[in-house]
């Protein structure tokens, strides 16, 4: 596969150099991503789980989604921003694996996941907040599980590949 | 160093040796259980702090999220010991590894104290009077956690 140049020029440039030729600017980084993706990912689950219906019951899913949705915006900003660092490294080779662009692909789907549940499943949430939730909740919930889960597991392997 | 040896040549060992996807995809639920544990942990840890969810009672926080604590524990130690036998030397012999080791020791301990404190006297951890030893225990805890994440990706780049 032929890499864009965009991506050589990106891993040329002093950012992506310093970062290469430092013993231990790339492990720091890395551990910073691995605390951000911990958050997202856990918060993120407490609230699937909720949605399912299998765990939190006895707090109202909106209660909940308020107390967590803070920490995974907060995570997920320092994942963005670690995510980046490390690309940048070695981004030519990163964006030649199978496995980092399948990340993306699945990032999107849960952002897609998240969207439509904010602007079509969660307006009746006064219906099912306290009780039951609505299918369109537990479909939510599901769908973010297996999508993070997926995220993951991409990442472990880009982790991996290089 | 002969038993590390050994442990190299079982078959178990061999084959997640030889195959390039069962070293990944158990590292990959490692870290999923590793988010559940450490995210589940810091939400009690946030509550004794006084940080975040003032309006639960702490009884509440420890009986919803410890449980996962402690399964989560149970699938990171299978986990993990799937990946000793995979590559024994790297792990037993890492300073990293046993440094991580002992502060997951120490925050089992601290962990299971603080779920039979807080089922023997459910209110007493709000009291005002017992804020400042609330913090302390929430405070140890997220920092153990904290050493352990950090220790656990250094194994990678250990000596």
């Amino acid at each position: 596969m032929t890499v864009p140049a965009i991506f050589e020029t990106l891993q040329a440039s002093v950012v992506g150099i310093t970062i290469t030729e430092s013993t231990w600017m790339f492990p720091t980084i890395e551990t910073i991503h691995v605390f951000a993706l911990a958050v997202v990912l856990g918060s993120i689950a407490i609230v699937d789980l909720r949605l399912l219906g299998w765990a939190s019951k006895g707090r109202p899913a909106s209660a909940l989604i308020h107390s967590m949705l803070p920490w995974t915006w907060a995570a997920f900003g320092l994942a963005v921003a670690s995510g980046s660092l490390l690309f940048t490294s070695r981004a030519a080779d990163y964006i030649a694996l199978p496995a980092f662009n399948a990340k993306f692909v699945f990032m999107a789907l849960a952002g897609l996941n998240m969207v439509v549940f904010h602007l079509v499943t969660q307006r009746n949430m006064a219906k099912w907040d306290t009780g039951k939730p609505a299918t369109g909740a537990r479909v939510a919930g599901a769908l973010s599980l297996l999508f993070w889960g997926a995220i993951i597991v991409c990442g472990r392997q880009v982790g991996f590949s290089l | 160093m002969s038993f590390l040896d050994a442990v190299e040549r079982t078959s178990l060992s061999q084959f997640m040796q030889n195959t390039n996807w069962t070293i990944p995809v158990i590292q990959s639920v490692h870290i999923m259980a590793l988010a559940l544990v450490f995210t589940s942990a810091a939400v009690v840890d946030m509550r004794l702090l006084g940080v975040t969810d003032r309006d639960q009672p702490l009884q509440r926080m420890t009986a919803r999220f410890l449980p996962s604590v402690g399964w989560g524990v149970l699938t990171l130690l299978m986990t993990g010991l799937l990946l000793m036998v995979a590559e024994p030397k790297r792990a037993l012999l890492n300073p990293y590894f046993q440094i991580k080791m002992a502060a997951v020791v120490a925050v089992c301990i601290l962990t299971w104290m603080l779920a039979k404190a807080v089922h023997r006297h459910p209110d007493r951890w709000t009291r005002p009077d017992m804020r400042g030893r609330a913090k302390l225990i929430g405070g140890a805890s997220l920092a153990l956690w904290a050493l352990i994440v950090v220790a656990g990706r250094w194994i990678a780049y250990g000596p």
